[in-house]
Order: C-alpha cells, then structure tokens, then sequence
C-alpha cells in the first residue's frame, strides 16, 4: 500500500470531539456486542425449533420412553428454555463453551473447546491462505482492468469473472477436483492430512480449496475495485495530475488507488465475511478437516450446544471483521473522521 | 489416474517416529443418527479374519488361495489407507459403544471375536477353540486357544471372557452385543481353568456360535475401562485415533495367525461425502473406499479403474406393514400388497440391478433360511382380488420414507407407481432422515426400515417376538412366540432347522414385511489391494484388514 501522499491530506478544519476516532470505535463495538446477544437468542431460538431434540437424535432407532426421559434430564433439556439460555450465553461469556452432546449418553464428557482444538488451527489456516491470495489478486487485476478500460484485458477480466460468480463454491469445487484431480491427477481431490501430520506439512491439499473461495470471492472484489478505479481515474484531480505530466503509473499508484480503496476495502471485509460461510460449505466439499465440517456433521448428529457454541463463534469473527472493516475505511479516508454527526 | 504426487504424500514412510501422545479421545460415543441406525443394527459386526484363503506356509511369503489376480504371494510390508464414512465426534474405540461402521471396522482392527463369520455365512472359531453345550443346551463350556496375548503382552485367559461378557450385559450398557448375550446368566459364569469357562444360560439355545459373530462381542482385556488407546489381540495395535478425523495403527508383531497381518500400517480416514470418497480413491489418495453408491459400482464395473468388492449378502431395506394398524390389520391387504410389487423391477430402479430379488423373508443364504417357499412374483389380479375380498379396493395409504439407506426413497417412490396397478394409491412420504426414527418408526402403518446381516434366530428374536425392540411390523402371536422359543432351544440340527423352516413359511403367509430384495456391500479398491475376499456378512471382506497385502 502506498505511503500517504502529503499533498492529499487534509487537515481536519476543526476538532468538534476530542477523540472521534475513540467514540466510533466504542460506537462500533457496542453496536457489534448488541448484535451478538440478538446473534445468539436466535441462534438458540433457531436450534430449539428443529424438529427433534438432542436426546432423540442420540437414541435414534434405541429410543425408549425411559432412555429419552433419562437421557433430557442428563442433558437439562427439561428445564425451561430461558433457563437453558442464560446457563449456555453466562457460561460462553466466561469463555466456557459448554460440553458436546455427543457422548453424553454413555457419560463421556467432551468439552466442546477440546473438540474444536485442532480443528480451529486447520480452518484458520485455510482462511488465511485464501485472505493472503485474495487481498492482492483483487487489488492487482482490479486496477489492471480499470487502466486498460475497453481493452482486450479488461475484457478478458470481466467475462471471467462473471463467467465464475455466477458458480457457487460447491459446484467450483467439483469442478475443480474433476479438472486437476480427476482428469489431469495434479492435484488431491480431498484434502486428508495423513494421521501425525499438520496442515501445513501438506501444502498440496490446500491448493484445490483455496483456488475454490477464491474463484467465489475474487470476482466480485475484482469488480468492484475496477469500477472505484474507473471513478476515480474520471475525476478531475487525476485529470490534472494527468495534465501535470506525471507517468501514468505513478498517477494511478500513487494518487488514484490510495482513494480507490475505500470502497475496496468494505467489499474485501464482506468477502472475508463470506469466507466464514463459504468455508464451511469448502470443507465439506473437500472433506477438510476444519470447524466447518466438524459443524456440519454436529448438525446432522443434532448437537446442538455444539452448534450454538460454534455458531456463536463465527458471528463474533464475523462482526469482528467488520468492526476492522470499519476501522480501516475510516483511516483510509481522513474524512470520515472528521465530518460525523 | 493415480498422481505420483499426491500418493507420495500420503504415503508416509512407515519409519516414522510412533506418536504416543494420549489425547482426550473417547470424545463422545452415542449413537448418532449420522448413520442412520442404532448400536445392533448399524453394527452388528462379524469376526476380523475371514480370509477364506490362509496363506499355505503361513509366513509373509505364502501365497493366497484364491482373493485376486496376482499370481505371487502376499508380501510384507507397507501402509493400507482407507477411507471410511465416519461417525464425526462420536467416534470410540470402545467396543460398547461403537455405532458407525468405521468404529466396527477399528474394533475389528484391535480386538477378536470368540467366534467369526467366513464369507459364505459359516461361523468360525477364532479365540474360541471349541463350544460344547450339555445336555438340554442350557450351558455351554467354552474352550479358548493357547498362547494368544494381548498388545501388552499379557496371555488372554478365561477371566479377560467373563469380564468382557458381564461389561457387554452390564446395568448402563448400550452395547449392540446386549440382545446377543441376553440369554447368558452373567452372574453364573464360571472360571475352569485358564482357558476354560462355563457359560450357564436362561434359557437353551441350541446354537450359541452363530449369536456370537457381531463385533460387540470382540474380547476386551480384564478390567479395561479406559478405551483411548486399548490393548487388543487383533491384528493391528493403536498408534494415533482423532474421532472424526482418522487413526494410525501399527501392525502387531505376535498375532496368533501366524504370518498375518502383511501391512505394517493401516490408516482410517474419516471422509463423510460419498463423492469425495469415490474422489479419493480414484485420485489414489486413499486405497479403498467403503460404500460405493450403486451409480459409482456400475460405473466403475465397466471402467475398471478401481476394483469393486461386491459382498452379496443379504442386507436388506423393506417395507414394513404394521399388523395391528389399519388397512393392514387384515391379512389379505398385506398379502395384496406383497403380491402388488415388482420386485426385479425395484432391484432395476432403486438398487440399479445389484443384489438379490428379495421373498418378503431375511436372511437369504443365512443357516436356516426357509428356500424351500416359491419366489414371490408380482401378480395384480390376485392382489385385487385379495383386496376386493377385504373390502378394501380403492385404498389410499402413506408410506412414509426418507433417505437413510441407499434405495429407500427410490424404491418406495417405484412401488407407489406399481401399486396403482392394483388401484392403490401409495403416497410416499419423504420425511427427514435425522428424526424417521424417533417420529415414524414403529409409529406408521406403513414405513420403511433397514438391515444389516444378522442370524435368522437374533433377526426373529429381536423383531418379531413379544419382547423384540424392533417389533417394526408390530407382530403379537403368542403361538408364534412358543414357536420360536423351541425353535431356539433346539440342540438337533435337523429338528432346528424343521422348527425355523415353520416360523419363516408363517411369516411368508402372514407377516408384514415385504422384502423385495438384498442389497450388496460395496467397496472400492485400488488395483494394487489384494487379499480381501467379498463377504456375505460385511464389508471389507468382513473387515478383514489382517488378510489385506499390497502388491
């Protein structure tokens, strides 16, 4: 990112508050933890409502009255709901994230942390890899199809990506394992790390899911850098930059693209937003071994603690990225500091 | 086909370093619905050896009677990677708790049965040596083989028999082996000697071998309560278990077939996604795959990329007619609507031509199956006829079904068509997998179930009598009670098989099930596993990972 040009700053005319930047943030984060408590009356209302509960799930074909009834009173599911609430929300907020159902039955206790352990690293991994590849992917072939507007190029840019956001990443990813797995065998179709090894020992099997959210995120940043760029380059003062005699290159690095990000930078945030989602479809796809699978295949056992607890999870990472979000647009433009309510 | 790459990097070399960290592992263990069944049904394993090949000189090098092509020996030696369905977090190594078919294969891996099931449905001894009943079949003296031990080292005795019996029986078990073990007086067993015991019972069964074959009923060691890392007298020892993700197990040096197993590693991954199973093992990622759908099987019979063990047994996913529940309270409308089905033409369409045409009675090929009843065909008139004859013509009934078995909803969608031949009119149902169980099952007139193989006296037993869990086709006969309970306790082979001949023809005139076909095991191999031999009983060749060698 390009150092902040000096002429281009500008000064705040006056300081109405005295730490504006403070108050947006403790705005910001109030608003965030509001959300969260919403986040997670519905979380719990959403999982109340699935047809059965937790103790049929885990009976299944062996479910008997006297199984099922000792089985609720094990798992406190007879206690009334706002009970049950305020038991999970007070234990979450104290970093408890409660114990997995699964288990429960037989009395085996797993705590719900000790499942996600290790799979927390493998999702962030992945997730972190793909930011890494998406951030400047976007950045870079945005502003390149914005400067060659109307050209091959840019043409070429466009169709493709219109061509892949229109795929959603479960049909990427197919295609992709048929194409570089199947077809061509460069590539692992599933991602299984061999017992005793990390992640990251096998770089191979993050390639196929990483190329899968990119191909459903880079699309719509790509645009949406190129049509900031192209706002920009029209507006006068790149004109008179332009006028000025300063290369191109330098105009659009370093006068254009510092104001083209702002907008960028929300959409790149929604994206790493939809990241969190995309991620758990990706997994499963690729049967990586990550929180998304592990959530999905809590859902499919009915565990449900699990999937408040991680469900709850992801909306904080989520509301947290667009706190940053927020954040990095406000020191993108100096203006937003200043000029609020 | 096959990415050098990608097999380089899974195929990790065997030297490396044994990881021992204990981790929390019995990290859950109930039942889940992810597959669908419960402890007996999804379970019921049989023994881990079935080979029904013993290497001649039974060392590494001797040659296999008849599992594949290649024409030399087994060889020592390398890692078999498989990829398994999975039972997420609920994943044990405890054999009482185990629910999903990776955690029977596992307790197969570690652990041995008294008795095993050969491919052609033959009980074999395995740490039994030789059962012998009294008298009246009211107790049975167990002789164990000599000079086994266990992964620690410690000799498998008659007390490892006793504590493992009374832990399957015992007050908080939800163990599938409890129905298989409900006959034996746990507090009466006796010590003989080491090897010896006596196994006093409730009440005669005339054949105790065949109720022992389940994997339930594999021998854990004396006073094991801990099953994170367990001792077994298996095949293979315990190197690394994830629930939910996969397992490492290292081959056991001292196990008593001698020369077996020939892998030095076998590797579990947990893939819960049919397609990237089949991905997996087309990609070379893995070796094996279990499960193959009927489309993947056929497609792979014809392209050959893969081999397909098929193990024709007789699994079965009927319909269920529940006798005390209107229409089906009159027998002419259960008779009607076994007449009403097309059975070839439901093989055809929902199981795409594997398996047998089914004759509405379980466990074809099984010992005792009644084969002597002509096969049931479809014939609309009669069926019309019998349903004129109840005043029941024009009837409309729910079937309710849903997606837990592969070919349920797709045959109950093909007989809804062939029943409006008969002027019935079938609507099916096609409720949610996670909660058919606990909201239709045993519930509706009309549903679906399924079966794994399991011996015609527990499937009886278990199904069809007063106190049978699964009474699915709500079957209450006193005189048929009686029937049975002879049937069980019969000690002469042909007065048995008389006796369970008369049970299966009432349920063939009479019963509730109608059972149109038997649906296959099948699993995917890399060309270069050799040594399984399909099984009738369960996949793998009945998880027969000791037999396996890579060529």
């Amino acid at each position: 990112m390009t150092e902040l040009a000096p002429e281009l700053v500008v000064e705040p005319v006056r300081m109405r508050r005295r730490y504006p930047v403070a108050r947006f943030v403790a705005r910001r984060v109030a608003a965030g933890v509001a959300t969260l408590f919403v986040v997670s009356i519905l979380l719990f209302v959403g999982t109340e409502v699935l047809p059965g509960d937790v103790a049929t799930a885990i009976l299944g074909r062996n479910s008997t009255p006297q199984g099922l009834a000792a089985l609720r009173r094990e798992l406190h599911l007879e206690r009334p709901a706002p009970a049950r609430y305020w038991n999970w929300l007070s234990g979450f907020v104290q970093g408890d994230l409660g114990t997995s159902a699964t288990g429960q039955a037989t009395g085996t206790k797993t705590t719900i942390s000790s499942r996600i352990s290790g799979r927390v690293g493998n999702t962030v991994a992945l997730a972190l890899l793909t930011i890494a590849f998406l951030v400047p992917l976007s950045i870079g072939l945005g502003v390149l199809s914005a400067t060659k507007v109307g050209r091959p190029l840019d043409h070429g840019i466009t169709l493709t990506s219109l061509a892949v956001i229109s795929l959603p990443e479960f049909v990427t990813g197919t295609l992709l394992i048929l194409l570089f797995a199947v077809w061509l065998g460069l590539l692992p179709g599933v991602s299984i790390i061999p017992i005793g090894k990390s992640v990251l020992s096998q770089p191979r099997i993050l390639v196929l899911p990483v190329m899968t959210l990119l191909a459903a995120s880079l699309a719509q940043t790509i645009r949406m850098v190129r049509a900031s760029m192209l706002e920009v380059l029209r507006s006068d003062y790149i004109e008179w930059a332009r006028l000025a005699g300063f290369r191109e290159g330098r105009v659009v690095l370093r006068y254009a693209l510092r104001n083209g990000l702002a907008p960028t930078v929300q959409v790149l945030a929604l994206n790493i937003q939809w990241l969190v989602g995309g991620i758990i479809v990706t997994e499963y796809v690729f049967g990586y071994p990550g929180l998304g699978q592990a959530l999905v295949q809590a859902v499919s056992v009915r565990d449900v603690p699990f999937v408040q607890s991680v469900g709850l999870l992801i909306a904080i990472v989520y509301i947290s990225l667009n706190i940053v979000a927020d954040l990095l647009v406000v020191f993108l433009v100096p203006k937003l500091r200043t000029a609020q309510r | 086909m096959v990415s050098p790459g990608s097999s380089d990097d899974h195929s990790t070399d065997p030297s490396s370093e044994p990881r021992l960290t204990r981790r929390r592992l019995l990290q859950g263990a109930a039942a889940g619905l992810a597959l669908g069944s419960s402890g007996l049904l999804a379970a019921c394993g049989g023994g881990g050896e079935t080979s029904s090949a013993p290497p001649a000189g039974s060392t590494g090098g001797a040659a296999p009677a008849a599992s594949t092509a290649a024409a030399a020996g087994p060889t020592r030696g390398g890692r078999l990677r498989v990829g398994m369905v999975g039972g997420g977090a609920s994943e044990t190594l405890d054999p009482n708790l185990a629910v999903s078919s990776v955690d029977t294969a596992r307790t197969l891996t570690i652990f041995d049965l008294l008795v095993s099931m050969d491919p052609d449905l033959t009980p074999r001894m395995e740490l039994a040596e030789s059962m012998e009943p009294n008298a009246d079949a009211s107790e049975w003296t167990i002789k164990l083989r000599s000079g086994v031990t266990w992964h620690d080292g410690k000799p498998f005795t008659a007390d490892d028999v006793i504590y493992t019996l009374r832990r399957i029986g015992g007050p908080k078990s939800t163990s599938g082996g409890v129905p298989a073990i409900r006959p034996v007086d746990l507090d009466n067993l006796k010590k003989v000697d080491d090897l010896t015991l006596q196994v006093p019972l409730k009440f005669p069964i005339g054949d105790l071998a065949s109720s022992l074959v389940f994997y339930p009923l594999v021998m854990v060691q004396d006073g094991a309560t801990d099953f994170s890392k367990p001792a077994g007298t298996g095949p293979f020892m315990v190197d690394t278990f994830k629930p939910g993700e996969g397992s490492l197990f290292k081959r056991n040096p001292n196990y008593w077939k001698e020369g077996k197993p020939y892998l030095d590693e076998l590797e579990m991954q947990s893939i819960p996604d049919a397609q990237a199973r089949y991905n997996a093992v087309l990609t070379g990622q893995v070796d094996g795959i279990e499960q193959l759908s009927f489309a993947q099987a056929k497609e792979q019979k014809s392209k050959g990329e893969i081999q397909v063990l098929e193990g024709d047994g007789p699994q079965i996913v009927p319909m269920l007619m529940a006798a005390d529940l209107k229409p089906f309270t009159d027998n002419r409308v259960r008779q009607a609507f076994r007449l009403m089905a097309d059975r070839q033409a439901l093989l055809d369409g929902a199981q795409l031509g594997f398996g047998q045409v089914g004759n509405d009675l379980q466990g074809q090929g099984m010992k005792w199956y009644n084969d002597s009843l002509p096969q049931r065909a479809q014939d609309v008139e009669q069926a019309k006829s019998l349903l004129k004859a109840a005043g029941a013509e024009g009837l409309e009934v729910t079937l309710y079904s849903s997606t837990l078995a592969a070919g349920m909803v797709e045959s109950a969608t093909i007989f809804a068509e062939q029943a409006k031949q008969a002027g019935v009119k079938v609507t099916v149902d096609n409720g949610p997998a996670d909660t058919y169980y606990t909201d239709k099952y045993l519930k509706v007139s009309f549903g679906q179930t399924n079966w794994p193989p399991i011996p015609i006296p527990l499937f009886i037993t278990e199904s069809l009598t007063k106190d049978a869990f699964y009474n699915e086709t709500h079957w209450h006969r006193p005189d048929f009670d009686k029937l049975v309970q002879e049937a069980l306790g019969e000690l002469d082979e042909a007065k048995a098989k008389d006796k369970w001949f008369e049970v299966q023809k009432i349920l063939y005139d009479e019963g509730g099930y109608l059972i149109w076909a038997s649906t296959p095991w099948l699993d995917g191999l890399a060309k270069n596993v050799n040594g399984l031999v399909p099984s009738k009983f369960f996949p793998w060749g009945n998880w027969d990972f000791g037999g396996v060698w890579l060529a």
